[in-house]
């Protein structure tokens, strides 16, 4: 008996299980610093909102809800030992996110450098224009380092993938960084309508 | 450039490129179950029972695995028709709308997608 509740304890399930719910208390401590950040919002900007170009937002969102569907793909994919579809889908998940990224950092911080090779920032906005700056390239940039790191780790899972790493029965890597990736994308569901579409547009003094 | 730059995004950004390289190393170092850093993708295929090439077991295996893409389809055409809605709703200046939208896409996030139910469920409902 007590063989068998060892052996069930070193289980890939069993493992699977405890790992997972390490997971969900993770992304309970990540809600605490996005709640944060969505509450400064609230409280700095109450029922107003920088007047900002809408077009690049919504292109981003739609570009990050499609990463989320391909990364689904992927999961569901490896989960029925269709590794091609796992690979293919991985690498179009890594690329929507790049996209996001390089959106939010080119388009819409209009991150560059002038003629003395200096960093300019902000097309519409500064990230010095008071609290709409502050609170607006805060909230992106915090959301932009996670949708980062989720790409470093897919291209991670890809690589491991294409060395023949992970099967139907043993994907929990598979499985952490989808729900990762998705969750990185359930707090800008929450983020794109409080940044760019609740309360009444204003010039933000720029 | 502005110490305010300086700190708000170059240090934030550092510092997470610093962390995501070091987990870079550390998955180079530790890559897990050594069994499967020994012996890779046969170790988990020798333990995993084959499926057949042909027959209803695989055909029952290719359905399930359409039935999973057809989902993700479905999720993802209603995430876009809410986006679209909460889009709308920004219009007519409905924040109690765009809320609802924003809990709605939410929900379906975690639920289709994150699979939230998987965290009481018990090991045999899998």
């Amino acid at each position: 008996m007590a063989a068998l509740t060892e052996t069930h304890h070193e289980s890939y399930a069993w493992k699977s299980q405890n790992n997972r719910l390490g997971m969900w208390l993770f992304f309970i401590s990540e809600s605490f610093l996005f709640g944060g950040l969505l509450v400064s919002r609230f409280f700095l900007w109450g029922g107003t909102r920088p007047d900002l170009p809408q077009l690049v937002p919504l292109i981003i969102t739609v570009v990050l809800l499609l990463s989320s569907f391909y990364m689904n793909r992927a999961e569901v994919a490896i989960a029925h030992d269709d590794r091609r579809t796992f690979l293919r889908s991985l690498l179009i998940t890594a690329l929507l996110g790049t996209i996001f990224f390089l959106g939010v950092l080119f388009v819409e911080w209009g991150f560059s450098f002038n003629e003395q090779g200096k960093l300019v920032l902000g097309n519409h906005i500064h990230p010095t224009d008071g609290v709409y700056g502050a609170v607006l390239y805060g909230m992106t940039g915090m959301h932009a380092l996670h949708v980062l790191s989720g790409v470093i780790l897919i291209l991670i899972l890809w690589n491991l993938g294409r060395k023949g790493h992970f099967s139907a029965k043993e994907h929990f890597g598979v499985e952490a960084t989808a729900i990762y990736w998705h969750y990185v994308d359930l707090v800008w569901v929450v983020f794109y309508p409080a940044l760019y579409l609740i309360g009444t547009p204003v010039a933000h003094g720029h | 450039m502005s110490s305010t730059v300086l700190v708000m995004i170059l240090l934030p950004l550092a510092v997470g490129v610093g962390t995501l390289l070091g987990l870079l190393v550390l998955t180079r170092v530790m890559p897990g179950d050594p069994a499967m850093a020994k012996k890779g993708a046969a170790a988990v295929a020798a333990k995993a029972p084959a499926v057949p090439a042909r027959g209803p077991q695989y055909e029952a295996l290719t359905a399930k695995r359409k039935a999973g893409f057809r989902t993700g389809v479905m999720v993802l055409g209603l995430l876009g028709v809410l986006t679209v809605l909460e889009f709308f709703a920004a219009a007519l200046g409905s924040t109690i709308l765009m809320f609802l939208f924003m809990l709605a896409k939410g929900a379906a996030i975690l639920y289709y997608f994150m699979h939230v139910t998987s965290v009481w469920r018990t090991e045999e409902a899998h």
